[in-house]
């Protein structure tokens, strides 16, 4: 047991019931476009949960976790009723969550070897990181990197810390990435697509780790995938997404046994097996809508055999759905 | 997911003047070639009289670009010289484009042990400071107009022999070229009627972009004395000539032939922008 | 690393065989007879003969090259007509300065172009974008002697702020006892520093005219390179781990950025060697270029030579330089060999 490990053992202090992230109301729009890529959702993180948002690509999954995270790209224009971490408003202020980030939200992106720096050593990078934040230097620092590469279990992490990542297999530059983002020792783990392109055993033992830790560290993650099936296994709370617009949400097995919204029917049925993905479905008719033009109230409802009127010209109500979920729409299965 | 800054609000982007490719430069190349054909019949005195009663008078309505020390008219001079400064950078540049596109053809056709000497050729030319190369060739040469077109497309060709050379080379295998093989059409007419004419749009608009660069190539050199003599008007000359009397003030001199130049650089560069944006959209 | 540097000087091989075959040819073929020329303006038909022998240009092409060959491999470079001395003893005496101002305007240009194109890159369209694209305009269409005469002008006749465009150093003041032969850093080692700054006075000019040329292309490439890197995925986790913006910017931004910087600045150098020879010209700087001029105007071909030569070197001295610091940045690069 390391000295990382052992601060990290305390005894949790008093449960804390109020949740740690709380989106609400949050719409951001691209360039002249008037209809907004993302509209109107609303979603919680309790802490120690993790939850994932799950969609189809360009459903704007990633773009709402990057709002989160303030590395939004300029272009973008962002609404919110309000976006709370830990009682800290960061909707008002966009530049409060420069405070937050790295230090109490980590992030781990999609496609690791590409998102480290091709020109310094793994370690390096992720002193960097606890240099910024734990105020580490000289020994200390790199004896910490090490141990933080140790942490997500690499094996042999002396020598690791000073390969660069085209010398590290995707896997391993996942775990890299894993280290770095818990450098900071955060309690947010924004995960973005954190196995997209791996294989499905090193998937599923990146996938681990990550509950493993977020499990140990008492770390809250928001699990962006567009794998359903990879949500059921490791997400306590499933918000399903589609074309920006929060259409479900409930604990993964309420959704996936009882779905109430058609999309996350089809989802579901979509899924028999694990092997199946959201970007391969065949089975959803209709196109995605184009959100460069008008789009129906409710975005599913071209695609939709359940479609009323209604449902083109009024955005559906989020209802509550028993035990502890939500749905919107206005027809939705029993 | 399209959050790239390209979707950014069009309507804030303001009319532009267009600096590169506009249209003013085609009128300006026109105005520079009408002044080398008719430049010398129009100037108001003859470009190599002296005068010793107007030396060295300032800028005024009878001298426009003021006079030299021995009274010759500066305009008359800057405009005469013209003709030789073109005639010099085109020369140079069809020089150079045709046997950088003879040799380029060549060894991209034939490939092999061709290929290997052109392309070492090149790359040596290339990887050598290439003013002090075309110094060199035109002092070798010597005292002519000759020496610096020929030193001023020497260090040109590797422009054209490589483009041509990647280019041949790409459509070596394309269909229509294996079509006309097959129809038992030699090699040189293949190359020549088949494939250079599909080349020609990029080297247009590479020629047209390098005279600029060989009109200040040019003047660097005869600016050294190299090449052309006085008293014959050449714009390097004229400027050399000029920066003697710098030093004393008449500063009108050295800076007319300079300023045509510059615009003549402007001309041409933008000219072949221009000539790029037609021919060849992809690379605009 | 080893491995990096002995690849690459045996790549600069060809290279340099070439340029002393480029160099024995341009002097083959300079009109009229060489011999003739030698012998002098008295010379009779038996001492041309005899100055031909002399200078073993009686051999057939490969016999002197050849013998050109071994002149090289023993350091003789021949000797000047001009100055009566050996062309090495001139060239030792004079490459100093031309370094002196060559390296000062490389530096310039580094440092110019890099802040000006990282500067782009963070505002796009701002204004140091806009003084970046002006000073690359002008780089592009003002001759390098026309830029050095309007500064000239501008700064020593009309506003007196630059001394008078004559060399390294006015008649004033007593050079450095010389040491490195860089007469700045000479000047500060023996700590004469009212020296020193009258030497950074006379540099001035001809270093920014010779360094303005290179600060547009350094600015086009770094803006560019730094805006991909700033977009790339890895500046995107170095701000989500909340790195400060310095060291998103320099270290994981631009230290990406610095490879076709770089490769940039190569070319830059080769252009700088090339526009030297008109800087030097123009200013009156004592170094090998104005050398060389002067040689060519009056057919003495050795100096011309031995100038190919150095500048073939050189080239290839820095080009080494700069792969080497391209395989240090870059981890990817030592492998490939």
């Amino acid at each position: 047991m390391n000295a990382l490990t052992a601060v990290l053992d305390q005894p949790s202090p008093p449960p804390d019931t109020s949740p740690l992230l709380a989106v609400s109301g949050l719409s951001i729009s691209f360039g002249g476009r008037i209809v907004p890529t993302v509209q109107d959702v609303s979603f919680a993180i309790a802490r120690g949960e993790t939850l994932a948002l799950v969609g189809e690509s360009g459903s704007g999954k990633s773009i709402i976790a990057h709002t989160v995270a303030g590395i939004l790209a300029d272009a973008a224009r962002v609404n919110a009723t309000s976006i709370s971490f830990d009682g800290i408003e960061l909707a008002v202020d966009r530049r409060a969550v420069e405070a937050l980030r790295g230090r109490r939200i980590g992030m781990v992106f999609q496609n690791a070897r590409a998102a480290l720096s091709p020109t310094l050593a793994v370690g390096t990078q992720i002193g960097d990181v606890i240099a910024r934040h734990r105020k580490l230097r000289g020994r200390a620092l790199r004896e910490a990197a090490v141990e933080a590469l140790a942490a997500v279990r690499i094996p042999d992490p002396e020598r690791r810390a000073k390969a660069y990542p085209h010398e590290l297999s995707g896997g391993m530059c996942q775990r890299v990435m894993l280290a770095l983002a818990m450098a900071g020792e955060p309690d947010l783990l924004i995960a973005d697509e954190p196995t997209t392109g791996l294989d499905n055993t090193t998937q599923a033992a990146i996938l681990d780790l990550l509950a493993a830790e977020a499990k140990r560290r008492l770390m809250s993650t928001l699990f962006i995938t567009h794998d359903l099936g990879l949500a059921r296994d490791y997400a306590d709370r499933v918000a399903v997404l589609h074309a920006g617009q929060l259409v479900e949400e409930g604990s993964a097995l309420t959704v996936f046994d009882a779905p109430r919204h058609p999309y996350s029917a089809r989802l579901v049925r979509a899924v028999p097996a694990r092997a199946a993905t959201v970007a391969d479905l065949g089975g959803i008719p209709g196109k995605f809508p184009d959100l460069s033009g008008t789009v129906p109230a409710c975005r599913f409802a071209d695609r939709c055999e359940r479609a009323v009127e209604r449902c083109r010209t009024e955005v559906p109500r989020l209802d509550p759905v028993p035990p502890d979920g939500r749905v919107a729409c206005w027809r939705p299965l029993v | 997911m399209t959050a790239d800054a390209t979707d950014a609000p069009a309507r804030r982007r303001l009319p532009r003047l267009r600096v590169r490719g506009g249209a003013w430069s085609v009128w300006l190349v026109g105005l520079f070639l009408f002044l080398a054909v008719f430049g010398p019949m129009i100037v108001p005195y003859d470009p190599v009289a002296t005068n010793t009663r107007v030396s060295l008078q300032p800028p005024s309505w009878a001298h426009l670009f003021g006079t030299d020390d021995v009274g010759r008219d500066v305009f008359s001079r800057v405009i005469a010289a013209t003709r030789l400064d073109l005639m010099i950078a085109l020369g140079a540049v069809l020089l150079s484009l045709g046997i950088g596109t003879a040799l380029g053809a060549a060894a991209g056709w034939a490939g092999g042990w061709t290929d290997r000497i052109v392309s070492r050729t090149i790359d040596t030319i290339m990887g050598f400071p290439l003013f002090v190369l075309a110094v060199g060739i035109a002092a070798g040469l010597g005292n002519s107009v000759w020496s610096v077109v020929i030193a001023t497309s020497v260090v040109n060709l590797p422009l054209y022999a490589r483009t041509t050379r990647s280019e041949v080379n790409r459509r070596r295998s394309a269909g229509y070229v294996q079509a006309a093989r097959l129809s038992g059409i030699g090699s040189f007419t293949i190359v020549a009627r088949h494939i250079l004419p599909n080349v020609a749009p990029i080297l247009a608009v590479q020629a047209s972009l390098n005279i600029g660069w060989a009109i200040l190539n040019a003047a660097g050199l005869s600016f050294l004395g190299l090449g052309i003599r006085p008293p014959t008007p050449e714009w390097g000359i004229l400027v050399a000539d000029g920066a003697d009397f710098l030093f004393s003030g008449e500063w009108w001199m050295f800076v007319f032939p300079g300023a045509m130049l510059v615009l003549a650089v402007l001309a041409f560069g933008g000219f072949g922008d221009w000539l790029r944006d037609r021919l060849d959209p992809k690379r605009a | 690393m080893t491995r990096v540097i002995a690849f690459r000087l045996l790549a600069a091989i060809p290279n340099l065989v070439g340029i002393i075959v480029i160099a024995f040819i341009v002097t083959r073929i300079l009109p009229g007879d060489a011999a003739a020329y030698y012998a002098g303006p008295t010379a009779t038909a038996a001492t041309i003969e005899e100055t031909r022998q002399r200078l073993g240009l009686d051999g057939t092409m490969m016999e002197q090259f050849l013998a050109y060959v071994g002149q090289l491999v023993r350091g003789d470079l021949g000797d000047s007509l001009s100055s009566g001395q050996p062309v090495i003893e001139d060239f030792a005496r004079r490459l100093p300065a031309s370094l002196e101002l060559t390296l000062f305007a490389l530096v310039i240009a580094i440092a110019g172009g890099i802040l000006l194109g990282v500067g782009a890159a963070l505002r796009p369209r701002g204004v140091v974008d806009r003084i970046a694209s002006v000073v690359s305009a002008v780089g592009q269409a003002v001759p390098t002697f026309f830029l050095g005469l309007v500064l000239v002008f501008l700064f020593y006749y009309l506003l007196d702020w630059a001394p008078e465009p004559l060399g390294r150093l006015s008649f004033m003041y007593s050079p450095p006892q010389p040491m490195t032969g860089f007469w700045t850093i000479d000047a500060l080692l023996q700590g004469r520093f009212d020296l020193f700054g009258e030497l950074v006075r006379q540099l001035a000019l001809p270093v920014i005219t010779l360094a303005w040329f290179g600060i547009g292309p350094i600015a086009r490439i770094t803006r560019s390179a730094m805006m991909d890197a700033l977009s790339s995925d890895f500046v995107r986790t170095a701000r989500a781990a909340g790195l400060s913006r310095r060291t998103i910017l320099w270290r994981y931004g631009f230290r990406n950025a610095l490879i076709p910087v770089l490769h940039t600045t190569g070319m830059v150098f080769s252009f700088m060697l090339g526009a030297n020879v008109l800087v030097e010209d123009v200013f009156g700087w004592p170094g090998i270029g104005a050398y060389t001029v002067d040689a060519v105007l009056v057919a003495d071909y050795a100096p011309v030579q031995a100038y190919i030569l150095v500048m073939a070197a050189l080239y290839i001295v820095v080009n080494l330089a700069i792969d080497v610091i391209t395989a240090l940045v870059d981890p990817r690069v030592r492998y490939d060999g």
